[in-house]
């Protein structure tokens, strides 16, 4: 299909060859030209790299779990509403969705700093010598992410909780089962398709942060994508850099192999077609 | 139920309009259509009937040229279009959803293929003109076809088929999204234009009603080839098959061993002796043979009756049902199956209650010999 | 019958007030930043406090005034058209190869085309830098506006595809049984019917661009940086209290995006019901 060639040509040119560049600059020294794997042993030997690994991991698991938390009861409560009333509501979630990463970090540090609005409020009630750590540590990293990460969770749960055949529901209502054990014995299981999908999808995208850990976290919570900047901007580490970009981009593969074996999840939101 | 019977125009000398030549075509493993033969005639009203999966829709796809066969020739017009792509086929097609382009007015929709064909402005609003007038539409022109109703964006569809005299129009299911009342009403109206216009029709329905009311000849097809191709009296009336039979029109079946010679037609069946005055090519002397008769071929008498029917079986009332204008009565034979008898609802017919013996009889002229599978 | 299902759905019944009430402070937490920046943006120049003590218009005053970052903007401006542009050409050709065609590995191929969007974005970036480098055009506007392109095509194919799936391909089998050619049925059926969502996959698009700091601010050299850069690099060297005014036209650009993105796709590709 030659409609496709335009973009395939552009692909191998500006995706396909950078990878290319990274994964040859991960094995190739620059200092030496030898072939190498120096730099993967430096990795997976040094306490700097794997800290960096393990917070990666750490940010991406936990922060995945509360985005679910969060979102689940927003996804289940837009999916009660009327039609007009939803779509209303959708917009609250897509005004952050569509607001830039740097507007939200900045907004958060306004809010949860030492002067911040949350330790006014705690000064003012408890007295001037009360004040909460909310910034550069894990907690600021952790309100930041999430909060970036909820639209991405909610959508394709709505999507599900709108495609469920509600006779189900009504069926059981009428054998006499009660909310709870409709929600917990057929709508929670029948959501958890869209519940996986939503999950791996937020995990890549937590695992290549760079803004939020960097703006609101401290010195213990610099996520990969950091360590690639850092060896980039300022160590000047090309080979370094690289190296660290393919294990993030293998380990981002991975999720996504995971992703594609997700059955009946709707990846992007697209609607169910009916008839 | 009207069955359409009139003459078949152009006899098999004529150059057919479009022929398939023992084409087939594969999926992978899947046949969807297995060798067949099959030409239309310039003029004539074709219609492909068959299930869902019946290989219909294959016939369909390959003579507008959306997919290829995987052997034999499609010929249109004489000339030898395999390979030709759809737009350069000279087809028209009418879609079950009317396919009208929803951003462009009636007008446009009409005036697309004369555009496409770079037809002259005044020419375009002419004919356009001309083919609304036909639809009996004249009004819509400046109208969004979301605006009109189904029915009528049908005929619009229609109209744009018209509109540059395709060599022949294919027509897909398309009064499947009407309701009862309109389609019979647009089945009358597509049958007005064919007569009137005297258009090369290739109609496709699973509906054996529509196939019967409108066509002059009617293929069948049945798992990927063709079961039987004739007029619909043909079809209706001397089906060569079991699936023929039940496929068009309501039929009892029955099975049984023919005795003597095959011409005789005497079949052994578990409710007794019947007979058949119609051979069957297929079938041979001694063979297992299925019969078949329409249940409005079966008499309802009462059980001590002495008629002249070659046919005759005591049976049961089970149960009767009225379907407004007819009434059918279930009935038990001797040996449990049931036979359907079909009548017109009329004041002075004789009703008999559940429970009731009753007499079933038939002519042996209305009695078909079909081959056992 | 859509709507009669949608009220339908999960029995109809309200929600109770717990799901309610976790809901809403999900709401509340989702809009904090954006209720937080406008009344900030009304500030004074002096310190980042909310609630600002004083309400002036200094701070959009410096923004508009001064060339750091009215260039800046600027630059992010010209990238964010011009990657638009390329990505919805780019985007929407494949999503109808993708969504028309019918060839092996269809499936694996769409796949292979929204690949970018699961890459991480420093990956991505500095793939860029090292290529580009090695081409000799790092730190160019140029350099930035092909990683863009990259970046946004996915985003307009997401969103033509749907687009796609939801325009009949009859009526388009249509236009070619009528003679058409199948580049005359895509300009004259196709492309008209898909207008709303052309210009919903472009906004949106055009924001992503315009947002987007990693890439840029792995490219961009001194003179060609990008607005979100220069906003990066002032958080994180000085955090000036113009934050709060760019901010705030970035939260109003975002809602201006977002409902006009909403409405029109909302109106695109509706069939009439059969």
């Amino acid at each position: 299909m030659y409609f496709i060639l335009p973009l395939l040509i552009y692909m191998a040119a500006v995706f396909l060859l950078p990878l290319l560049f990274v994964l040859f600059t991960s094995v190739v020294s620059e200092t030496s030209g030898q072939l190498t794997l120096e730099f993967f042993e430096r990795f997976f030997t040094h306490g700097l790299y794997l800290r960096v690994l393990k917070t990666t991991l750490e940010i991406s698991l936990i922060g995945t779990a509360l985005t679910l938390l969060i979102a689940y009861p927003i996804a289940y409560y837009l999916a009660k509403q009327t039609p007009k009333r939803r779509s209303y509501l959708t917009l609250l979630i897509l005004l952050p969705f569509y607001t830039s990463i740097l507007v939200k970090a900045f907004a958060f540090m306004v809010v949860l700093g030492y002067n911040g609005v949350v330790n006014d409020a705690i000064r003012l009630v408890l007295g001037e010598d009360f004040v909460l750590p909310l910034l550069f540590n894990r907690f600021g990293v952790m309100i930041g992410v999430v909060h970036d990460m909820v639209p991405f969770m909610v959508f394709p749960i709505v999507i599900n909780l709108l495609a469920q055949n509600s006779s189900i529901h009504k069926a059981a209502e009428i054998m006499g089962a009660t909310r709870t054990r409709i929600f917990w014995s057929i709508i929670f299981p029948l959501s958890l398709p869209a519940v996986a999908a939503g999950s791996l999808l937020v995990i890549i995208r937590l695992m290549g942060q760079f803004v939020t850990p960097a703006l609101l976290g401290g010195r213990t919570d610099i996520m990969m994508s950091n360590l690639i900047s850092f060896h980039i901007k300022d160590a000047l580490d090309w080979n370094m850099a690289a190296a660290v970009s393919i294990v993030l981009l293998l380990l981002s593969c991975l999720i996504l192999l995971a992703l594609t074996r997700v059955r009946g999840a709707q990846l992007f939101g697209e609607q169910p077609r009916h008839g | 139920m009207y069955i359409a019977h009139h003459q078949v125009p152009a006899g098999d000398t004529a150059q057919p309009k479009v022929w398939l030549e023992n084409v087939s075509k594969q999926y992978g493993s899947v046949t969807a259509l297995q060798p067949s033969d099959l030409k239309v005639r310039s003029g004539e009203f074709l219609t492909i009937l068959g299930p869902s999966g019946s290989g219909k829709s294959t016939v369909l796809n390959l003579i507008a040229g959306m997919t290829n066969p995987t052997a034999g020739r499609v010929w249109i017009d004489g000339r030898d279009c395999t390979n030709v792509p759809p737009s350069k086929r000279g087809l028209g097609m009418v879609f079950q959803n009317y396919a009208l382009m929803p951003h462009m007015s009636v007008f446009e929709n009409v005036a697309f293929p004369l555009r496409v064909r770079r037809v002259t402005e005044a020419e375009i609003k002419r004919r356009v003109g001309e083919a609304l007038e036909l639809v009996r539409l004249p009004s819509v022109a400046g109208r969004k076809p979301a605006e009109l109703s189904g029915g009528q964006q049908q005929r619009i569809s229609i109209a744009r088929c018209l509109v540059y005299n395709p060599a022949i129009i294919l027509m897909d299911e398309p009064l499947g999204a009407l309701d009862k009342k309109l389609r019979e009403e647009m089945q009358l109206e597509l049958k007005r234009l064919h007569v009137e216009l005297k258009v090369t029709a290739l109609y496709v329905t699973h509906d054996q009603e529509e196939a019967l009311t409108m066509s002059d000849r009617i293929v069948l097809f049945n798992g990927g080839r063709i079961e039987q191709a004739g007029t619909p009296h043909e079809l209706y009336f001397r089906p060569r098959t079991l699936f023929s039979a039940k496929f068009l029109g309501d039929s009892n079946v029955l099975s049984g061993k023919l005795q003597g010679r095959a011409q005789d037609g005497l079949v052994e069946t578990p409710v007794g002796l019947l007979r058949s005055s119609n051979g069957n090519e297929h079938v041979g002397d001694g063979a297992s043979v299925h019969l078949m008769v329409r249940p409005e071929n079966v008499l309802l008498l009462p059980p001590d009756n002495k008629h002249e029917y070659a046919n005759g079986l005591e049976a049961m009332v089970v149960d009767t049902i009225s379907f407004g204008g007819v009434i059918k009565t279930f009935a038990r034979l001797s040996d449990g199956s049931t036979m359907t008898v079909q009548e017109l609802t009329r004041a002075r017919r004789q009703a008999f209650d559940r429970g009731a013996r009753v007499r079933l009889a038939w002519q042996a002229e209305d009695m078909l010999l079909l081959p056992a599978a | 019958m859509d709507k009669e299902r949608d009220v339908e759905a999960l029995g109809g019944s309200a929600p109770s007030p717990l799901v309610a009430t976790a809901a809403w402070l999900g709401f509340v937490y989702l809009l904090l930043p954006s209720l937080i920046i406008i009344p900030m943006s009304f500030g004074d120049t002096r310190e980042i406090v909310f609630p600002p003590a004083t309400y002036t218009l200094d701070l959009y005053r410096e923004y508009f005034t001064n060339p750091t970052w009215t260039g800046s903007t600027i630059q992010s401006i010209r990238i964010a058209v011009i990657a638009t542009l390329a990505g919805l050409a780019l985007g929407t050709s494949a999503a109808y190869g993708i969504v028309r065609g019918s060839f092996r590995g269809k499936v694996l191929l769409g796949a292979l085309l929204l690949s970018p969007f699961f890459v991480p974005a420093v990956v991505k970036a500095l793939g860029f830098y090292i290529y580009f480098a090695a081409l000799g055009i790092q730190g160019t506007t140029l350099s930035v506006v092909l990683g863009h392109t990259l970046f946004v095509t996915p985003y307009v194919m997401i969103v033509m595809m749907a687009a796609l799936r939801n325009v009949d391909a009859q009526i388009e089998a249509a236009g070619m049984i009528m003679g058409a050619s199948r580049i005359y049925v895509f300009r004259k059926v196709t492309l008209p019917m898909l207008r709303n969502a052309l210009i919903a996959a472009g906004l949106f698009a055009f924001l992503m661009s315009f947002d987007e700091m990693i890439i840029a601010f792995f490219l961009s050299g001194f003179g060609t940086a990008t607005l979100p850069v220069k906003m990066y690099e002032s958080i994180v060297h000085e955090v000036s209290p113009v934050l709060s005014a760019i901010s705030a036209l970035l939260t109003f650009l975002a809602l201006v995006i977002c409902l006009a993105v909403t409405a029109l796709s909302g109106r695109s590709g509706r069939q009439p019901s059969h």
